[in-house]
């Protein structure tokens, strides 16, 4: 069964039985995989996509340029192939900016969350959230691109060293923002129920 | 016409960049499904990429050696026309 947010597709937990990240324990489930909104992607490849245009332009126009420019020593198979050079170029530079999207990802699990930032292709962040050191959660949707497209940040104070935990550019921010305050009532709901456990087993011992 | 000239240096780096894409897309994926298919038609169309530029240098070469080779013949027709000996 599938469950749909605005932009954001959750599953239950058989869905995401083909997942795996490094570190994920025996007893754990992932219940959602957050990547970066959309458009964030978008614009890199708007640019690959006027150059691209300019390349098509240039290949058609290519006797006038030699003409113009008087570029004598050119022919069309050598402008041909310097834009195919460019084009391959282009096509790494695409799978780069998809790859770097798509390892970029926050995994929500029913033990914590795990974000794994990618920057590039040489440069990995991995850190994690339990759930019950959410001390506050702050959504941030700033401009006119995001209200509209319903994507922003989402700022998770909690209580370690390290206080701030970051949803950058996420879909949804809102459901993902009521998904996080629900685990960690649950979670300290838990720990509680934990705590009375204790002090009964200690009550019954004396 | 440098080009030309590193385009086997170009063929190295092409290598090396697919080597390594494939490399983190193996490595660090958490969707083992989805980086196979990632991987397939990644290097599908890069393959089709590298023959259409191969074949493309090989015509742009033969074309700048007739190219050369008119320049020649000019300049053997009107020596000291140009200033280029050949």
């Amino acid at each position: 069964m599938t469950h749909k947010f605005r932009g954001i597709v959750t599953h239950d937990f058989e869905d995401f039985s083909h997942y795996h990240f490094s570190g994920q324990r025996d007893d754990e489930k992932i219940l959602w995989v957050i990547h970066r909104h959309w458009f964030d992607i978008t614009m890199h490849y708007a640019l690959i996509a006027v150059v691209v245009i300019l390349q098509l332009i240039s290949i058609i126009m290519a006797e006038e340029i030699i003409r113009v420019f008087e570029l004598n020593g050119l022919s069309l198979w050598t402008v041909l192939f310097v834009n195919s050079v460019i084009l391959i170029w282009l096509w790494f530079y695409g799978f780069i900016i998809w790859i770097d999207y798509w390892l970029d990802v926050w995994v929500v699990t029913d033990q914590r969350v795990i974000n794994i930032e990618q920057k590039g292709l040489f440069s990995r962040h991995v850190s994690e959230l339990h759930f019950h050191t959410v001390q506050d959660v702050t959504t941030k949707v700033r401009g006119f691109i995001p209200t509209l497209l319903n994507f922003g940040d989402v700022e998770v104070q909690t209580a370690a060293e390290h206080s701030r935990f970051l949803f950058r550019r996420v879909p949804d921010p809102y459901a993902i923002k009521a998904m996080l305050v629900q685990r960690q009532r649950e979670a300290y709901q838990e720990s509680i129920g934990k705590e009375v456990g204790q002090k009964s087993d200690e009550t019954t011992r004396q | 016409m440098m080009i030309f000239l590193a385009f086997p240096f170009l063929l190295v780096v092409y290598g090396v960049i697919v080597w390594v894409i494939i490399y983190h897309l193996k490595t660090y994926t958490i969707n083992k499904d989805l980086a196979r298919t990632a991987i397939r038609f990644f290097s599908m169309i890069t393959v089709v990429l590298v023959v259409i530029q191969i074949v493309l240098f090989v015509f742009a070469i033969s074309s700048a050696r007739e190219g050369v080779q008119m320049l020649r013949e000019e300049y053997n027709r009107a020596p000291g026309v140009f200033d280029t000996k050949f």
